[in-house]
């Protein structure tokens, strides 16, 4: 049981900085040596072009991931026949979310280390751990990268540029999305070159998976609330004309209702079509529909 | 009208090329593209209007594993010629692009899992040579194709529906664009709505309203309202981790705190009786 928690201390440790530096499980290069920093420097450069060409049904991403591994393959296998059975053997799909996929670099390239010093190293181990990789590391990367800080950055550049179409719409947008992106892309190259691949099967264990997901589901949904309210948007152009006085003006009473009763509707009444599994080319077709007959009704 | 469709096939060729060959910085999502196809043609200030109104729409389409629903760059290139050069009014403008982005989708899922996969031999030839620098020539070769063949459809979007498009603008009657306006602005709500199911959980639910009321009562700029997710999470996660803290204690106790404690083999069945 002290044991258990002796190895969960880090995870927590971990997980409330936020920066995954601790004792044991440091993203830091000062104590690796020169080649391991070069290398390391090498796959992260390398790790941008991963999807330059993603394409191919059974080999998608297999030539970025060669590409990204180029480093670590010149540096391990200098005999040429080793280093093209290594080759072959990484030339099979991979996709894993662009920004959190380093980690799966770093651990391969440690592998890959193994491998070259222990002739009776079990290869097969290593497609097991890039494979077993895929599904957590995506899910976990596209929920916070496209889910959560795409969303953020999006928010905050459009509600600066909708309506002036200010050049720092589109900056801000790229600085907010790309500062986090890179910094994660660079500390989880190292992350996984130092720490073993049952890193993410005990942080499942731990919780701490979910947790995470949990809080990015609740900073996601914030914003993507705060972006329904001003992006989506009715306006009822009906005025009831009034015996006497003004025409009272629809909009107004749906406003005395609920502010913005409309688009929050619609926009639930997707969540429940989608939901149902109805296409969201449909959603889309029938959005513009819906839009046209309103104006052609003379509703909008 | 070659010279116009030539500038809309640059401005999708370097946001397509761009975003897949330099770590996915997101320049393929509507607002940089109304950034670099108005710096193209000469109109960012609309062409970044134009782009922020498509972001609204398209923020839920992930491209996950090259799997979308629909394909926004080729739309908004085109919307944003149609805008500077022939005079078709934003809403128009919107909804015709929405509609190009689907059918774009179509071309696009063509030129990745069908096109490309008559590039996977190279790799395969590449790999067994053991040089990287034939992984190198492969892969960035294979980038120029696969960029270039989607920049195409904006190219003939635009070299074929200029002139249409200049003539329709002209005959458009007004309840007719009052009805695209009215789409333009319902087509977000498809686009959060896609956002909410990746994200939904009843438990966390309430925070979408959240978010809802700060901006429609209480006007907060979206940045305030980050900084108030910011607090949340903080607050949130604090909890979260203690609750761990004691779940874990708990269980400790009622297994291997036993374990620890109990010095017979009697007192442990003792205590998972009493359990």
């Amino acid at each position: 049981m002290s044991a258990e928690n002796e190895s969960n201390a880090p995870q927590q440790e971990m997980a409330t900085t936020e920066d995954a530096a601790s004792e044991k499980i440091s993203v830091s290069t000062k104590d690796l040596s020169r080649e391991d920093r070069k290398m390391l420097k090498g796959i992260f450069l390398h790790s941008f072009n991963i999807f330059a060409m993603y394409g191919g049904g059974a080999k998608a991403g297999a030539s970025g991931f060669l590409w990204a591994l180029a480093p670590a393959f010149e540096r391990f296998y200098p005999d040429k026949k080793r280093r093209t059975d290594a080759m072959v053997r990484h030339s099979s799909w991979y996709n894993i979310t662009s920004n959190v996929g380093t980690f799966c670099m770093g651990l391969v390239a440690a592998m890959e280390r193994e491998n070259s010093q222990h002739p009776d190293f079990d290869t097969q181990s290593i497609d097991a751990v890039k494979a077993s990789l895929m599904g957590p590391m995506s899910g976990i990367g596209d929920a916070i990268f496209w889910g959560v800080l795409r969303v953020i950055a999006a928010a905050v550049g459009m509600a600066l540029c909708a309506q002036t179409g200010t050049i720092l719409g589109p900056l801000v947008f790229l600085i907010i999305y790309n500062v986090p992106s890179i910094l994660c892309r660079w500390c989880l190259t190292v992350l996984g070159y130092r720490v073993g691949s049952n890193f993410i099967t005990k942080l499942e264990e731990g919780g701490l998976m979910d947790l995470i997901t949990k809080l990015a589901g609740i900073l996601g949904l914030l914003m993507i609330g705060a972006m329904t309210a001003s992006f989506v948007k009715f306006n009822c152009i009906i005025a009831i004309p009034a015996g006497n006085g003004d025409p009272v003006q629809v909009q107004t009473y749906l406003d005395t209702i609920f502010k913005g009763l409309v688009p929050i509707l619609y926009t639930l009444g997707c969540v429940k079509l989608l939901r149902k599994n109805i296409n969201v080319t449909w959603l889309i077709v029938g959005t513009m529909v819906i839009g046209l007959a309103l104006g052609l009704l003379g509703i909008c | 009208m070659l010279q116009l469709a030539l500038m809309a096939f640059l401005a999708a060729f370097i946001c397509y090329f761009v975003q897949w060959t330099f770590g996915q910085p997101m320049i393929d999502q509507p607002i940089c593209v109304g950034l670099i196809a108005g710096l193209i043609f000469g109109d960012v200030t609309t062409g970044i209007i134009i782009g922020a109104a498509m972001e609204a729409i398209f923020i839920g389409n992930v491209n996950v594993g090259g799997a979308t629903s629909a394909e926004p760059v080729t739309g908004t290139v085109m919307a944003i010629c149609f805008v500077t050069h022939m005079g078709m009014d934003q809403g128009a403008a919107i909804t015709l692009a929405t509609a190009v982005a689907i059918f774009a989708n179509i071309i696009y899922s063509l030129i990745f899992n069908v096109l490309m996969s008559f590039w996977s031999p190279l790799i395969d030839w590449a790999a067994s040579t053991g040089e990287t620098k034939n992984v190198f020539l492969v892969h960035f070769g294979g980038a120029l194709v696969m960029n270039g063949a989607m920049a195409i459809p904006t190219f003939l979007g635009v070299y074929f529906g200029a002139e249409p498009v200049a003539n329709l603008v002209n005959v458009i009657p007004a309840v007719v664009t009052n009805g695209f306006n009215a789409a333009a602005g319902l087509l977000p709500a498809v686009g959060m709505a896609l956002l909410i199911r990746m994200l939904w959980n009843n438990k966390i639910a309430v925070y979408f309203l959240l978010g809802f009321i700060c901006v429609s009562y209480l006007g907060m700029p979206m940045v305030g309202v980050a900084a108030l997710g910011a607090v949340i999470v903080v607050v949130e996660a604090y909890r979260q981790l203690d609750l761990l803290d004691v779940k874990k204690k708990l269980q400790a106790m009622r297994t291997g705190g036993g374990a620890v404690q109990a010095e017979t083999q009697d007192q442990i069945e003792e205590e998972d009786f009493f359990a």
